[in-house]
């Protein structure tokens, strides 16, 4: 663990009650993602890499455990405060895209730069800014179902980045998209964090996609492959 | 003000369920603000009425309308040192051109009841009215709603009686305002009520001595060919409208019934609209947003809805019950105060309808709301 960490994961456990039993889905994870890293999460289905980023995320809590963002124990935060950590410290990129489909891609990016005292002139030059970042100048206007599954990905990566957050967690983020389409997310993903050193935390099931990250950490049955030893080829 | 975009787009998905929505709500506004209107009615009926007036009626009546005293009984009333002056009003219902449009015509000695009830011709000649025996006034609402004016001749075919307008009157008191005043001799001789009066409306030097005169005068006729019952005017009011009290009480459990259906008609709505969108709720929530902003979001949704049904039914209303028609004495007249209450009640039927979706929505868990797009 050191200062220039910005996650700082500790024996993070989780167990969920099914059906009256306790299934243990982490089991005393730990990572340390430096600022500026990229890095890739793979393992098997149901290995608990979604839990571990909704945990990371704020989304859920852990049974164990501590998550440390930027100096902040997230375990210690109010609902409330929680919500307001998560507007401005976290972007989150899903494998659905998430938009709200009755949106345009503008609106879309807009959302979480309507918890900040902010002008509409204002929120809306941030908004475009950040869709002519992910190459959308164009689509601001259209709405998710008149856009491919490439562009509402890449809306969503701009609705992440809009308030330039410490974090920006992606949940398979090229999952359901072509080859050509998820190539370009990936480029866009790794642009981010070379050029604007954003932190990336990406699940991913795609080897291909996994090489775009500077480190790969594997999870398997809840339990973590030390992270450090597996550098991705490059 | 932030989120009304998102509200409002919310809101325009299912349009024929917002549509459905809002009809409702535009029916319950327009059953209530109906209700709330023939209500007012009968309370401006009751309350200008007055405390300090007596009524002396015929004893043992269970419909006052058919109560008949003798006009002799005047003299011995005035005769009570307590009582400032005393005059008979001889009531008659005719209906006119239809069965169920019935007007109430009073006749009077005018002279004595004009200063009594504070009759104030507005149109038309007091010298008219009483030079000529089948002269009539009309009280304006009347006038007003059936084009009636000075110097026109009314039939009412059903009775065969016919009635010359002298011109229009206003009058502190509604129950006449609402009718036609005729010569009290002419009505009597029509209905061959001659010399008696339907009642006689007693004013008292002192109001404090009502219940003693009332006494006094019930005493005095105990024993005559027709014993009185004497009240206040306002009593004897509410007991004229007893017949509707049942009817009252219905409505009022009519409004309550209206806004309870309505109720749970905005939150059958709601609630189908906020799970259809779960997952659209774990999204914001994740985004940032707050458990208060989810709230707001769907209370705002439902309110924007219960507001445009609210309007909705208000137009109804505007446009079906701001004709000031009179219906027997009472005049349906749509008043800004039962407006603000169609109004209030849509905010009611709004906030109501949303509350416990709005509710669940805050309580569903994120990483729930967000699986069930997987």
């Amino acid at each position: 663990m050191s200062d220039n960490d910005i996650l700082q994961v500790c024996d993070v456990a989780k167990v969920y009650q099914r059906g009256g039993h306790n299934v243990r889905v982490l089991n005393s994870v730990s990572l340390d993602v430096p600022r500026g890293d990229f890095v890739a999460l793979m393992g098997p289905s149901g290995s608990g890499k979604t839990t571990l980023l909704n945990i990371i995320g704020g989304l859920d809590s852990p049974t164990s455990g501590s998550v440390i963002v930027d100096g902040t124990n997230i375990a210690e935060l109010s609902d409330r405060g929680l919500a307001e950590w998560r507007s401005s410290n976290i972007g989150f990129v899903f494998q659905q895209y998430n938009l709200i489909p009755v949106l345009s891609a503008l609106e879309n990016v807009e959302i979480p730069l309507l918890l900040f005292r902010m002008k509409k002139a204002e929120r809306r030059r941030r908004a475009l800014a950040a869709l002519d970042l992910v190459g959308l100048t164009e689509r601001a206007h259209h709405l998710p179902r008149q856009m491919s599954g490439g562009e509402e990905q890449r809306t969503s990566i701009a609705r992440a980045l809009v308030t330039d957050p410490k974090l920006i967690i992606a949940d398979e983020p090229t999952g359901n998209l072509d080859a050509a389409a998820a190539a370009n997310v990936l480029d866009l993903l790794e642009r981010l964090n070379r050029e604007m050193k954003k932190t990336i935390l990406m699940v991913t099931h795609d080897p291909a996609a996994a090489e775009r990250a500077n480190r790969l950490a594997r999870l398997y049955k809840g339990d973590l492959s030390s992270d450090r030893n597996s550098e991705v080829a490059a | 003000m932030k989120f009304l975009p998102l509200i409002l787009k919310n809101i325009l998905r299912n349009r024929r369920r917002t549509v459905l929505m809002a009809a409702g709500i535009a029916v319950a506004v327009f059953v209530i603000s109906a209700l709330l209107t023939v209500e007012a009615g009968f309370g401006t009926l009751i309350g200008s009425a007055e405390d300090t007036l007596l009524h002396v009626r015929e004893k043992g009546l269970a419909c006052p309308v058919t109560s008949r005293v003798f006009d002799s009984y005047l003299h011995r009333i005035q005769s009570n040192p307590s009582v400032r002056s005393a005059t008979g009003v001889l009531r008659g219902l005719y209906s006119y051109r239809s069965k169920d449009n019935m007007v109430v015509v009073s006749g009077v000695d005018y002279n004595s009841f004009r200063d009594l009830k504070g009759i104030r011709v507005v149109d038309g000649s007091e010298q008219t009215f009483l030079g000529r025996p089948d002269a009539v006034l009309v009280g304006q609402p009347l006038a007003t709603q059936h084009g009636w004016r000075e110097g026109q001749t009314v039939a009412f075919e059903q009775s065969g009686v016919t009635f010359t307008v002298a011109g229009t009157f206003v009058s502190s008191d509604k129950a006449y305002e609402n009718g036609i005043l005729a010569q009290k001799e002419y009505l009597a001789k029509l209905q061959r009520d001659e010399g008696k009066s339907t009642y006689i409306v007693v004013a008292l030097k002192d109001p404090a001595a009502a219940s003693a005169v009332s006494l006094a005068i019930d005493s005095e006729f105990k024993n005559a060919p027709k014993p009185t019952k004497t009240e206040s005017e306002r009593d004897a009011r509410e007991r004229e409208l007893s017949d509707f009290a049942q009817i009252r009480r219905m409505l009022g459990l009519l409004v309550l019934a209206a806004i309870v259906v309505s109720i749970f008609g905005a939150a059958n709505s709601v609630s189908m609209s906020v799970r259809e969108r779960t997952r659209e709720v774990g999204i914001l929530r994740s985004l940032g947003l707050q458990k208060s902003h989810i709230l707001g979001i769907v209370i705002g949704e439902s309110l924007v809805v219960a507001l445009v049904g609210g309007v909705i039914g208000i137009g109804l209303s505007a446009l079906l019950l701001s004709t000031d028609k009179v219906l027997a004495l009472i005049v349906l007249s749509l008043r800004p105060s039962t407006l603000l209450s169609a109004v209030a009640t849509s905010v009611v039927i709004g906030l109501g309808g949303a509350f416990l979706p709005a509710i669940r929505a805050t309580k569903l868990s994120i990483v729930d709301a967000l699986r069930l797009a997987d």
